[in-house]
């Protein structure tokens, strides 16, 4: 054990809560930069400028408020850590030295960049292509700076020899993991801008303002589905990589003590793909546009796939399921969830693909009749989801190599057991070899 | 000197049309703006010719034979002269094709340019492509060592897949009931003749329409002349005049006036030229840099070596481990390919609308953005993957 004066359980929770409320500032601000940037791209083409740049602009204010926030949660779990964790941490330091200084260099030059980004947008309205060159320069440094955090807690679940650098770098998950958060990120912005729109929806008066507030509400609604269809592939693609570099973790993931949580993550993402559906659905009609019973026909299909992704493999017999031996037929992987999965995705591709077309046509913003209502609500729903989503996402992650800190390397409980991993005076410069520890 | 030249000359173009044709050709009306993105269906074509001219030189020495592919692959490479050097630009060159296909076929999709009447110059582009890829994957097995061999392996087990066709598919490829001698024969042919005369037949044709329809460009082509441009030119003016009367001809096939057009010749050949020499050095510093790969002898038995498929079909790599499982594999197999082959060919008839900028036709740029950000990132995941396989492999 550490040596710590402080109760396990407070050490474990206060690492716990403090990371799972940086991550959701952190995956928000990342994903905000990204939807700004590609906002004001697209009100370069579209004919609807003015609210293009209107949106992109209020994005970019919240992420420059919202960035102190997240910057300050993360130099407290500075402090936490260094407190609470001494070793883990001096370890981790170790093995991650140039991650860290990488990442270090990528924050300065975040902060570097994110203020004359924000501050000289009107001065530059005239050089649209220069803001937006700096727009995807912060862009590129802020997602650098998620990279290289990636690294560790990459190399925290699929550790590789440590004194090989290039491989700490591309351990198996560092790219899954970091590709599924890049993209993450975005449709995470994207569903909470659409809630936040649909808040101001609902509570404008003035017909102008709802108007915008509707149409931004489905502008984040598009950005949160678009991003969300390659999450189920490169989720699984991190899951394999787990499977085969960190068996026991996986085996915990998906079969052992964290199974229900892969349920009650793709209850969530159902629930996405579903209340996107809807809401592409209820928009639609509420301008009384063509398509409807299109719309209507695909939400089925997501929902029904939503339902059938849902279903528990294992159904206790003390519930009553008694009918197969507690083993439910529908709800294993192969081919099942596949079905669902396929299912789910090509019916929301489609939906958004009609939902497009009737886009084209104009739909009107702003009339908030039932339909309208309704959509906003749908809004806000998604956003609390796609919240809870990353919540149970973090969760899965850091619970999955328990009892490890670095699978297989060190344990959180008895860290003097693994010595080669110790700080050691005479090891300067040198690292650890991981595979001797085994 | 040059009086002979041109007696010559005269006495050819008295017999054969050549000046016409020239004239056709290098005096063709084509859109001045963007026309740098112009320039890769020619750089693609020269650098065909390329790797036509160093393939036949490696044939020179080539062995097609079980016993005799590798070592004379080692021998080019090792002892002619300059053998390596030849062996690297077709490899090389062979990676820079496919990147440019890649992107030339980008830039027609976004410059909508398969609409009526250039849905021909689409369908075989589309089949240029695929000719490419197999191409390719074909010359793989020609080194005759492991990753050649694991590559056809999986390539033929993928064939396999295919409803109802697959079994026989396979068979056809194969040549007998396992990889063997006849395979490699088999691979030879496709290699060396039938795919790359298939290649420059239909990239002829290709151009030929090219020609004939007159070059479409993109969009910034047909709208009003931004402020400030600088007024035109004699030759603007010229090429316009003579564009503006081809289209008026009812019996010419071109149909659009771009606001603004020039000289294939000299002004857009130059532009060819430049791009295609600044891609050709990029060849050779490759090769020079990186020599051309060389694996393990072939060995059927190993169970250590871990096959990885060649780069630019990682994606499909990626999607078989998506995809496991008897039930699911004819999916990333077949079918997901065969679906995207299918609405690449389909493509001029799926999207009829005449909409050419990008914002007016925003569901087929995103279908194909998600299409290609697909294949990028299932291709990053699948290199990660196979980079730290033999690091699993040692693991206890
Ligand atoms: C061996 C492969 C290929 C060769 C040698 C080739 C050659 C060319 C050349 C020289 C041009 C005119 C210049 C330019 O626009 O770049 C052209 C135009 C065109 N190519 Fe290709 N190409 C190839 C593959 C493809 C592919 C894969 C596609 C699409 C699937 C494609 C579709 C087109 C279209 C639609 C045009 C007309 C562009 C316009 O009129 O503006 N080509 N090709």
């Amino acid at each position: 054990m550490e040596p710590s004066l402080v109760p396990d359980l407070v050490r474990r929770l206060s690492m716990a809560l403090l990371m799972l409320f940086h991550l959701q500032f952190a995956a928000f601000i990342i994903g905000v930069f990204g939807l700004a940037v590609v906002m004001e791209f697209l009100g370069l083409l579209s004919p609807a400028r003015p609210y293009f740049d209107r949106l992109a602009h209020g994005l970019a204010r919240t992420s420059v408020i919202l960035y102190s926030t997240g910057a300050v949660l993360a130099i407290i779990f500075m402090l936490v850590i260094t407190l609470f964790w001494p070793t883990f941490w001096y370890i981790v330091i170790r093995i991650a030295f140039w991650p860290m200084v990488l990442e270090a260099i990528a924050f300065v030059l975040t902060i570097l960049y994110l203020f004359p980004w924000y501050y000289t947008w009107d001065r530059l309205a005239g050089f649209k292509g220069a803001h937006l060159a700096m727009g995807v320069a912060l862009v590129a440094v802020v997602n650098a700076q998620q990279a290289m955090i990636d690294v560790m807690a990459g190399y925290m679940l699929t550790p590789t020899p440590p004194t090989d650098l290039l491989r700490v770098f591309f351990n198996a998950s560092t790219l899954p993991l970091d590709m599924h958060r890049v993209v993450g990120d975005v449709s995470f912005a994207g569903f909470v801008v659409g809630g936040y729109a649909a808040l101001r929806a609902l509570r404008s008066r003035d017909e102008e303002r709802r108007r915008y507030y509707d149409w931004m509400g489905n502008a984040g609604l598009i950005a949160g589905l678009g991003f969300l269809f390659l999450q189920p592939a490169i989720g699984l693609a991190y899951v394999e990589e787990i499977r085969a570099n960190s068996p026991g973790a996986f085996t915990a993931m998906m079969r052992g003590r964290l199974s229900w949580t892969f349920l009650v993550q793709v209850s969530f993402l159902s629930a996405l793909f579903f209340l996107s559906a809807l809401y592409m659905a209820l928009q639609v009609r509420k301008s009384g546009e063509r398509g409807v019973r299109m719309l209507t026909v695909l939400l089925v299909v997501v929902g029904l796939s939503g339902l059938l992704l849902m279903q528990p493999y294992v159904v206790g017999p003390s519930q009553g399921y008694q009918w197969i031996n507690g083993i439910n037929p529908i709800g294993t992987m192969q081919p099942w969830k596949y079905i669902a999965f396929g299912g789910m995705t090509l019916g929301a591709l489609g939906a958004l693909y009609a939902y497009m077309g009737s886009l084209r046509h104009g739909l009107r913003w702003g009339h908030l009749g039932p339909a309208g209502r309704g959509a906003q609500y749908i809004l806000l729903m998604l956003a609390v989801v796609g919240s809870l989503m990353m919540l149970t996402m973090g969760f899965i992650r850091e619970n999955s190599r328990q009892p490890f800190l670095i699978y297989y390397e060190l344990r959180w409980d008895q860290p003097e057991s693994y010595p080669t991993l110790q700080p050691t005076p005479t090891s300067q410069g040198q690292g650890s070899s991981g595979q001797a520890a085994r | 000197m040059f009086w002979i030249i041109d007696g010559i000359y005269e006495w050819i173009d008295r017999r054969l049309p050549v000046s016409a044709v020239l004239y056709r050709v290098l005096r063709d009306p084509v859109p001045e703006r963007g026309s740098w993105w112009y320039t890769l269906g020619a750089a693609i074509f020269l650098l065909l010719i390329i790797q036509v001219v160093t393939g036949i030189f490696l044939l020179l020495y080539y062995v097609p034979s079980w016993e005799g592919a590798l070592d004379s692959i080692i021998y080019i490479q090792q002892q002619v002269f300059l053998g390596w050097l030849v062996r690297g630009i077709h490899y090389w060159n062979m990676v820079m094709l496919i990147i440019l296909i890649g992107a030339h076929m980008s830039r027609t999709f976004i410059s909508a340019a398969f609409k009526s009447p250039r849905e021909l110059t689409w369908l075989l582009g589309v089949t240029l492509l695929l000719l490419m890829v197999a191409t390719a994957f074909t010359g793989s097995l020609l080194r005759w060592d492991q990753s050649g061999y694991f590559d056809t392996v999986v390539g033929i087990k993928i064939a396999s897949w295919t409803p109802l066709i697959g079994p026989w598919l396979a068979q056809l490829w194969r040549g007998s009931d396992v990889i063997g001698p006849a395979t490699l024969t088999r691979n030879f042919a496709l290699h060396v003749w039938i795919l790359p005369a298939g290649l420059l037949l239909i990239a002829v044709v290709h151009i030929g329409l090219l020609v004939i329809q007159g070059q479409f460009g993109s969009w910034v082509n047909y709208e009003p002349e931004p402020p400030g441009s600088p007024p035109f030119t004699e030759d603007e003016i010229a090429s316009r005049k003579k564009l503006e009367e081809e289209v008026l001809d009812p019996r010419s096939s071109k149909v659009n006036l771009p606001a603004r057009t020039t000289w294939f010749y000299p002004f857009h050949i130059y532009k060819e030229a430049v791009v295609t020499l600044v891609l050709f050095v990029l060849v050779l510093v490759t090769t020079v840099l990186f020599p051309a790969p060389i694996d393990e002898p072939v060995d059927p038995t190993t169970t250590t070596y871990s096959p990885s498929s060649m780069w630019f079909l990682l994606f499909e790599d990626q999607l078989l481990l998506l995809f496991p499982g008897s039930w699911l594999v004819p999916i990333a197999a077949t079918i997901a390919p065969g679906i995207v082959i299918t609405l690449l060919f389909l493509l001029p008839w799926l999207e009829r609308s005449p909409d050419i900028k990008p914002s007016l036709r925003p569901q087929a740029v995103a279908f194909y953005a998600v299409i290609v950000g697909a294949i990028l990132v299932l291709s990053l995941l699948a290199a990660s993957r196979v980079y730290n396989y033999d690091f699993i492999n040692s693991r206890p």
